[in-house]
């Protein structure tokens, strides 16, 4: 979660002030009458509470020196790291943490930063053609997001930059169909959405600034988070869009399909079909439903005016016959065309016509195929009137069916694995038996522990914790056996249950000793270490120290920005929800924010003993990040 | 951050069928079925005319050769790599892969009500007029050089093999394979199935010009991310680049 920049030149002077306030009181108190032991006044209440707060204050002090120094040391560090995303990520943490106390040093810290992060890999490796989601571009936002914040010229500069490269490197790599429209907009609008709960105006600034390179597809996200909060400026922006189209054109006709989800269907959007089959879109949904109303019902005078831009942005558009690929053009075309001319009220209906006209023409060079495509035996047609969940039955069925024909050992067991990982945790137990008829072990075990760990995860959740440890039992892997009673034991801690929590972690800890010393394991166990931190301290130090000691024996490198619940690859190549998705506290960040200012000192020093430069240094900063934005103390409200 | 809203991280991309769009250009081309899976298929789909049921034995080789190549893995030059497989490679007629998609695709859409049907799943199992051209296995533990990850099956006999009145431009060569690697780098087993069809003919080896095939390509290639992707598309020996 982003937190709001520190002040921290703003806190050590209110602790400062607080101590000079509380002191002179105090000083006073010292050359009055020793009070009689028998009976407390105001005064001795007083210069106790005063004592206490020196003490305190001083600690307080003491405890951000050494938090700051650890940070400094940190970012001389991170100029020798591998690893340049977390280099750029840590250094411009520790600018943003220090910038009230030394700016000069912490503009250094962000200069730096971004040039951390130009040694990132600009390349996405995914091959997802539907998202390109650039490292490079992923860890400028972060310091962007800082520079914004401490330094506007710099993140000016900065974006100017961005456009220019983008400019430079445009026909590189092919886009995809959900790409924002240049990495500066992408960065644009990762800021405005990081800004939208808390200062909506910012965010709208954002927005609109990001349409100078075109509508691009997270626009609409940030659309919806302005919503949250305030329609009207919603509205705005979104006719800062529509102005844009009005003057510029569609630089793309997925604007029209990005502009339409925000008004009509909020977080649910597709992409124009540029394939030969006419049935297939790509449809991008939300995770989380969007609880807004559709902009369209809550102004349909806005739907009025985006139809009429739309569709005249949309006539204006040159024929895809002068496009170097013509039936990618007039497939791209096609579909917002048709889209309009359908939403087009009566009163329109001389655009429609247009419109429709103009598909006409698109369809003749769209060239789709009229043979049926081919499909796999994990998507048979629905049937009419068919249920989500007969379908979901009907579809498994037809994969075991399929897998029990095939002669190929391989191929049969590959079908079969297939079959059982298209259940889901509420067919478990189908799911478990078709696994069976695996013959490969490896391949057997592999994706009944997945099924088992996934409908363990799903009873914890929903908090039948009875079958979820009955399921624990049934998994081989010990890593998520550990995780797994991780997750339960937060699920009792939340209801007050610390002691069935301890006994969970001590199953967990448990498991871990008997996985080998890798990668996972030491996930889980600083997952431990951070539940245990919610009501344990000490043992919190002691199976930090033993998650150190595990990491320290793994030879691979660690996705810090993870914090989710290890998951243990034993197979590749088949596609699979991940179950772990939605889970957090696990991995060396998630362990080092949750210890307290009196085991900072502890905490800082076990943390040091990680052999990783990387490891160690996200640690310390996570661990001095949260010291330093602590809530400040809060002074006594009466001084006699 | 707000978790409230749609972000490009949280987003589930997926295909849909969506049927608000009825065809309207009865066009007869048949589909290019060649494409390369994961990239992008507008630098590799072409468009071809196939005219319905011409004979075309020119566009038919003797002989066939069927190359499989495990282009690279993470793991390539770790001894404990390994890749087994199977494969088959099937001539369909044209004439039974078209009655098999009618009466395929009639079945569904009488299960279905009479509602239209937006395809059909071929599987070999699915012609039983097939004709088995080939088979084999792969067993391969040394997989350091690009030239050790190359399975090749030389010598198939083809044109012979098919029947004279089936010599189709628009018959089908159906290749069904399955794999798995295990990369001792990833210290995880990757596993892949699935089939190719293609035209008897090559007109993707040189663009400019329509050959008779003589190698059937099946790719696969391994990711730092443990991905495994496939493409038949003709490469050159030793080149370890997928795009």
């Amino acid at each position: 979660m982003k937190r709001n920049a520190p002040n921290l030149f703003t806190r050590v002077a209110a602790t400062l002030f607080a101590v000079g306030v509380i002191a002179a009181p105090a000083v006073f108190a010292q050359t009055k009458p020793k009070p009689r032991a028998t009976k407390t006044t105001d005064a001795t209440k007083t210069t106790d509470a005063t004592k206490t707060t020196d003490a305190t204050d001083a600690f307080e002090q003491q405890l951000r020196v050494r938090a700051l120094d650890a940070l400094r040391a940190t970012g001389e560090e991170a100029r020798q790291w591998k690893d340049a995303a977390a280099a750029a990520r840590v250094q411009s943490q520790i600018a943003d943490l220090t910038w009230d106390v030394d700016s000069d040093a912490a503009r250094v810290q962000l200069v730096r930063a971004w040039e951390s992060a130009a040694r990132v890999n600009e390349k996405d490796e995914s091959n997802n053609t539907r998202f390109r989601n650039s490292p490079r571009v992923q860890v400028r936002q972060q310091v962007l997001l800082v520079a914004r914040r401490r330094d506007r010229a710099l993140a000016e500069k900065w974006l100017e930059q961005m456009a220019a490269e983008s400019d430079a490197s445009k026909d590189k790599q092919p886009r995809g169909v959900f790409d924002d429209r240049t990495s500066r907009s992408a960065v644009l609008l990762e800021m405005a959405l990081a800004n939208a709960a808390t200062n909506p105006e910012a965010a709208a600034e954002l927005a609109t600034e990001s349409l100078r390179d075109g509508v691009s597809f997270g626009f609409q996200n940030v659309l919806i988070a302005i919503q949250e909060k305030d329609f009207k400026l919603a509205e705005t922006v979104f006719r800062a869009a529509l102005a844009r189209v009005k003057t510029s054109g569609l630089v793309d006709p997925n604007e029209v399909f990005i502009l339409a989800s925000y008004l009509y269907t909020p977080g649910r959007i597709i992409g124009a079909n540029t394939s030969e089959n006419r049935g297939n879109f790509p449809l991008a949904v939300s995770v989380l439903t969007p609880t807004i109303k559709a902009a369209a019902q809550l102004d349909p005078t806005l739907s009025t005016e985006f139809l009429q831009v739309a569709a005249d942005a949309l006539l204006a558009l040159p024929l895809p016959s002068a496009a170097a690929n013509v039936q990618e053009a007039a497939r791209a075309q096609l579909f917002p065309t048709l889209m309009i001319a359908s939403r087009l009220p009566p009163q329109m209906s001389e655009l429609a016509a247009r419109l429709r006209e103009r598909a006409q023409q698109l369809e003749t060079d769209a060239q789709f195929s009229n043979v049926p495509p081919a499909e796999t035996p994990d998507r048979p047609s629905p049937r009419a009137g068919e249920s989500p969940k007969d379908y979901s039955a009907r579809r498994i069925d037809s994969m075991e069916e399929a897998a029990s024909k095939e002669t190929d050992p391989l191929a049969r067991d590959i079908a079969y694995a297939k079959a059982a990982l298209a259940t889901n945790e509420e067919q478990y137990e189908r799911g478990y038996s078709i696994a069976q008829n695996i013959k490969d072990e490896q391949l057997r075990c592999g994706i009944s522990d997945w099924l088992t760990y996934a409908a363990t995860l799903a009873a914890i959740k929903s908090n039948d914790l009875d079958r979820g440890r009955a399921l624990i039992k049934r998994n081989s892997e010990p890593v998520e056996r550990a995780a797994s009673y991780v997750i339960g034991a937060r699920k009792l801690l939340a209801a007050k249950d610390a002691l069935r929590a301890g006994e969970w972690l001590t199953e967990a800890s448990a498991s871990i000793k008997s996985a080998g010393p890798d990668e996972d394991a030491a996930r889980a166990a600083f997952g431990v270490a951070a539940a245990y931190a919610q009501f344990d301290q000490l043992i919190a130090l002691q199976t930090l120290a033993v998650a150190v000691k595990i990491a320290n024996q793994s030879p691979a490198s660690y996705d810090f920005e993870d914090q989710r619940a290890p998951l243990v690859k034993r197979f590749a190549g088949l596609a699979v929800q991940t179950p772990t998705n939605g889970t957090s506290g696990f991995g060396v960040k998630a362990a080092a924010t949750v210890f307290g200012a009196e085991q900072f000192d502890d905490a800082l020093a076990t943390l040091r003993g990680l052999a990783s430069p990387e490891a160690r240094g996200v640690a310390v900063v996570s661990l001095c990040r949260e010291v330093l934005l602590r809530r400040p103390r809060v002074a006594p409200q009466k001084v006699s | 951050m707000n978790t409230r809203t749609l972000s490009p991280r949280l987003v589930l991309s997926s295909v849909m069928l969506c049927a608000f769009v009825q065809s309207s250009s009865p066009q007869r081309a048949a589909p290019a079925q060649e494409t390369m899976k994961s990239v992008p298929q507008a630098k590799f789909t072409r468009r071809r005319y196939i005219e319905p049921n011409m004979l075309a034995p020119e566009l038919y080789s003797d002989k066939l050769s069927m190359k499989l190549t495990l282009v690279d893995l993470p793991g390539a030059s770790d001894p404990r790599s390994a890749w087994e497989g199977t494969y088959k490679l099937y001539f369909i007629s044209e004439a039974e892969f078209e009655k098999v998609g009618r009466e395929l695709t009639r079945k569904a859409r009488e299960e279905n009500g009479g509602a239209r049907v937006a395809g059909w799943n071929p599987t070999p199992a699915d012609f039983p007029e097939k004709i088995l051209l080939a088979e084999g296995s792969i067993s391969k533990k040394n997989l350091a050089t690009p030239q050790q990850r190359v399975h090749l099956q030389e010598n198939i006999a083809f044109k012979e093999k098919i029947p004279a009145e089936l010599r189709t431009k628009g018959a089908h060569l159906l290749s069904a394979y399955s794999v798995k690697v295990f990369d001792a780098k990833l210290k995880t087993p990757v596993y892949d199935s699935g089939i190719f069809m293609a035209f008897p003919f090559d007109d993707q080896t040189d663009p400019d010009k329509i050959a008779p095939r003589t190698i059937v390509y099946t790719n696969f290639i391994v990711t730092p991310k443990g991905q495994i992707w496939e493409s038949q598309l003709p490469r050159k020996d030793g080149d370890t680049n997928w795009m």
